[in-house]
């Protein structure tokens, strides 16, 4: 049996319905479960092997970075299902939507966490009735719009605080510019899934237990339900890490614009964390432009594999391809913007 | 009692043996400072704070472990997937960057070098070169702050690197001595390379550690634009535990 959320029971306020999810026979996911459990024995296997051994470890370095994130994000989610009631969230909120768009879009600078924490922190807002523009606004901004990233870029870049501000104010308005037109898209449909709005767990309701408990327990769903999409995209990250030849952007450093869109896909491939990835958009000083540079460290927190796979917790597949379509439009937007304003930097 | 039973058991306690596993790795990191294989040293908190919110998800896992699953679709796969880190630990903990990461990470000149044009004034005091030994390691002090050292002798420990440009360029004995400078994890390490113009033993082959001693010259040296150590002495090194600077 499985509990879940119908979009009715959504708008009335989250009072739960009981479905049969029962999906696939019992042999096939034996199966599938064999089946990964002998490609996660590969790496132990083939342990020998030099390039084996530099993807576990790109593979434990990112997961060591990016775990305590989203356990913080987890538990950050935990204490407002418990702590923040929809009828206050909603109370604080702006009714306009530009506003409520712009507030979310600004919300890293007091609620400042990374791309991996920021996941499940907006699916536990979702649930508690926070408009689908400022969900999308707070998913982009948050990792970039916030003191933290600010300061990491400031001192990757030699203190300069226009190359930090120009970061922040392109990652604000394009996460206002995206909430506001996700939210015409979706006006009339759904774009979260409903299973990211149900328990999926048996969590606080089942037995009587004290509120830090059960936020808890809220965070310990939530970390075991994001937590291997996070794992899939550090594999796949660490697989990137271990193939790919940054010494190819040499080769096409001279062609224009081309350096720009080569980093953007640079930046999908190594999944680096937000707080982190200036220091490598950095080091690629005197071989790629800066408009390159910058449209990295831009796109990174709004667009990265392991992003993709942890919005599937969340969305729906089309609202997840619509999002990451204007995403990858806004920000090739932003190239010809940053090429266009480079000199300037 | 029937296997089925035993893995229905067994399920009850997923999480919770998830949680301890992920609790037993991590201590062990802590304890024996492997975290620094995979994060700054100064990030020690992140691995911290990790165990702690484990511990506290293992004992709350622990009050609820007899109660049903409402969705355990996919569950053996999730768990394998979240148990992985922990099975690559054994393999990740014996491997480290070297000669090929070097050239596929390595992009020469101004990128070898560090953000120290306008450091803010508190971290000026830092950046004074050491006056009561020359022994110490100084690659990470180098790659940060690389001005006071200018024109100083600086003893460096890093692994060979020789390139054919170089050798071409400055002889045999010529070659760069590098690591990998840690920002915050091995994913964004960057090899920083220094050149030794001359001095470099020469049975001393790529990856072999070696201890430099010279005279430090932070000068654009085109087309390496790199900095060098000049009159250097080399001599053969052990591998230290940790390979990074940070």
């Amino acid at each position: 049996m499985g509990m879940r959320l119908t979009p009715q029971s959504y708008k009335k306020g989250f009072e739960l319905s009981i479905t049969a999810p029962v999906r696939g026979k019992p042999v096939l996911q034996a199966a599938a479960t064999a089946l990964v459990g002998a490609l996660l024995l590969l790496p132990i296997v083939f342990s020998g092997h030099p390039a084996v051994r530099i993807f576990t470890l790109m593979y434990v370095g990112i997961l060591m970075e990016a775990l305590p994130f989203m356990l913080l994000g987890s538990c950050i989610s935990g204490l407002l299902e418990v702590y923040v009631s929809r009828e206050r969230l909603l109370a604080y909120l702006p009714r306009n939507p530009i506003g409520v768009t712009v507030a979310a879009a600004a919300l890293g600078l007091i609620l400042p966490v990374c791309e991996c924490a920021v996941v499940p922190v907006v699916r536990r807002l979702s649930r508690k009735g926070l408009p689908l523009s400022a969900c999308v606004a707070y998913l982009i901004a948050g990792p970039i719009v916030n003191p933290i990233v600010f300061f990491s870029t400031f001192m990757a870049y030699r203190w300069d605080l226009r190359i930090a501000m120009t970061r922040m104010l392109f990652g604000f308005v394009i996460a206002v510019i995206l909430g506001l037109i996700m939210r015409r898209i979706f006006k009339r449909q759904y774009a979260f899934l409903e299973k990211a709005n149900a328990s999926e767990a048996p969590v606080a309701g089942t037995s009587p237990a004290s509120p830090i408990v059960t936020a808890i327990r809220h965070a310990s769903d939530e970390f075991m339900r994001m937590a291997p999409y996070l794992m899939i995209g550090a594999a796949l990250a660490a697989l990137a890490q271990t193939l790919l030849d940054r010494q190819f952007l040499h080769s096409i450093a001279s062609i224009p614009i081309m350096p720009s869109f080569v980093m953007m896909l640079t930046a999908i491939l190594l999944n680096l964390c937000s707080e982190a990835d200036a220091f490598i958009a950095a080091s690629f000083r005197g071989i790629i432009p800066l408009p390159a540079q910058m449209t990295f460290i831009l796109t990174g927190p709004i667009v990265d594999l392991k992003l993709i796979l942890m919005y599937r917790t969340m969305f729906t597949p089309k609202a997840i391809l619509i999002l990451v379509g204007l995403s990858l439009a806004a920000l090739s937007l932003s190239v010809f913007m940053l090429e266009a304003i480079g000199g300037a930097l | 009692m029937k296997l089925s039973s035993w893995a229905k058991e067994l399920r009850a306690f997923d999480r919770v043996l998830l949680c301890f596993f992920w609790l037993i790795s991590l201590i062990g990191m802590i304890a024996r400072e492997d975290y620094t294989l995979f994060l700054r040293p100064q990030l020690v908190f992140l691995p911290a704070f990790s165990f702690l919110i484990f511990f506290a998800f293992f004992l709350v896992e622990m009050q609820r472990s007899d109660q049903p699953r409402i969705e355990p679709q996919g569950r053996g796969i999730r768990w394998l997937i979240l148990i992985s880190p922990v099975l690559f630990l054994t393999v990740a903990r014996q491997a480290t960057l070297g000669d090929a990461e070097f050239d596929q990470r390595w992009l020469g000149g101004e990128a070898s070098m560090p953000a120290t044009a306008s450091r803010p004034p508190w971290m000026t005091s830092r950046s004074s070169p050491p006056t009561s030994s020359h022994e110490r390691d100084l690659f990470g002090e180098i790659y940060w702050h690389p001005e006071p050292y200018h024109h100083q002798k600086v003893s460096v420990l890093g692994m060979v690197r020789r390139l054919p440009q170089i050798t071409e360029m400055h002889g045999a004995d010529a070659g760069l001595v590098y690591r990998f400078i840690m920002n915050c994890c091995v994913a964004d390490a960057v090899p920083f390379a220094i050149l030794l113009p001359e001095g470099l033993p020469p049975d001393a082959s790529d990856g072999d550690w070696i201890h430099v001693q010279g005279k430090l010259i932070y000068e654009p040296t085109p087309p390496f634009n790199i900095m060098r150590i000049e009159g250097a002495a080399a001599t053969p090194a052990p591998t230290p535990r940790n390979p990074y600077a940070f």
